[in-house]
């Protein structure tokens, strides 16, 4: 699983850099992020831009991982790819996220909103 | 669904002919396991795109595919054994057909689950399920499915179209 984290305007961005978060990789998507996310205080924004493909697993990790972050701290996504998108909103986990067309209208858009 | 089960004009092969116009794109076995699923997948929607199925019916597809084939992985056989499933993709007009076989247990109940929402009693972010959304997913996507079991196998048949 590669992933990239970059500090941004009081956010922790979080790059999946592969195409795929599923099944065979959810365990593992869901250990890095708390690894990565582990030491921040700050909101995290997750770019998904990159990946073309999440199925239950992957959403059930990206779940856990929000999960993991606490009360005090936001788990938000942006960059989503047509087929990402659509599970979150068959799900309704659209409405559980914040979800956000870019990074950069991630960044814009105020912690508590 | 409609099914208007004409091939296109000027597209029929011989194998069109033979088999009243239902072709088979892929017929394969896989080992049962997570990594698998994700090629046999992939194998599915890349046959799919050749034949020039459409981008959000893809993703529905693909969606669809790895919950069902996740599943078999998952359950259909105990935790040492390397159990196999084989998957099978026709196309018949506008119509996708997916036949998934394991020789496996057979699901609970004899039933297909009803793939209820896992969130329907969770109150606080804490309790919120990280898992269960996965026949919720089959479900919203597809309202053809049948699920069989003959002589020991399990079989999944579902019914998609191929423009969305």
């Amino acid at each position: 699983m590669h992933m990239t984290a970059s500090e941004a305007e009081g956010a922790l961005v979080v790059t999946v850099m592969d195409r795929r978060i599923d099944a065979a990789v959810a365990v593992r998507f869901k250990d890095k992020m708390q690894e990565m996310t582990g030491q921040s205080q700050e909101r995290v924004i997750l770019d998904l831009g990159q990946v073309e493909f999440l199925d239950s697993s992957g959403l059930g990790a990206v779940v856990g991982a929000m999960k993991h972050l606490g009360r005090s701290r936001r788990l938000d996504l942006a960059n989503m790819t047509p087929t990402v998108e659509k599970v979150f909103r068959i799900t309704r986990m659209d409405r559980v996220f914040r979800i956000f067309p870019s990074i950069e209208d991630a960044l814009e858009a105020a912690v508590d909103a | 669904m409609p099914d208007d089960g004409l091939a296109p004009t000027g597209g029929v092969t011989t194998e069109d002919r033979l088999s009243g116009g239902t072709r088979t794109l892929l017929d394969k076995s896989y080992p049962a396991d997570f990594r698998w699923v994700r090629r046999a997948v992939q194998n599915a929607v890349d046959e799919l795109r050749s034949d020039e199925v459409a981008a959000d019916a893809l993703g529905s597809v693909e969606i669809v595919l790895a919950e069902a084939l996740n599943n078999v992985a998952e359950h259909a056989y105990p935790e040492e054994t390397q159990g196999e499933l084989r998957l099978i993709v026709r196309r018949r007009g506008k119509a996708l057909m997916f036949e998934i076989r394991d020789k496996g247990r057979p699901m609970p109940q004899g039933r297909a689950p009803m793939g209820n929402h896992p969130m329907t009693e969770f109150d606080q972010q804490d309790d919120m399920p990280e898992g269960g959304y996965g026949w919720f997913l089959i479900r919203e996507i597809v309202s053809d499915l049948v699920y069989d079991r003959r002589d020991d196998e399990n079989f999944l048949l579902i019914r998609m179209s191929a423009t969305g």
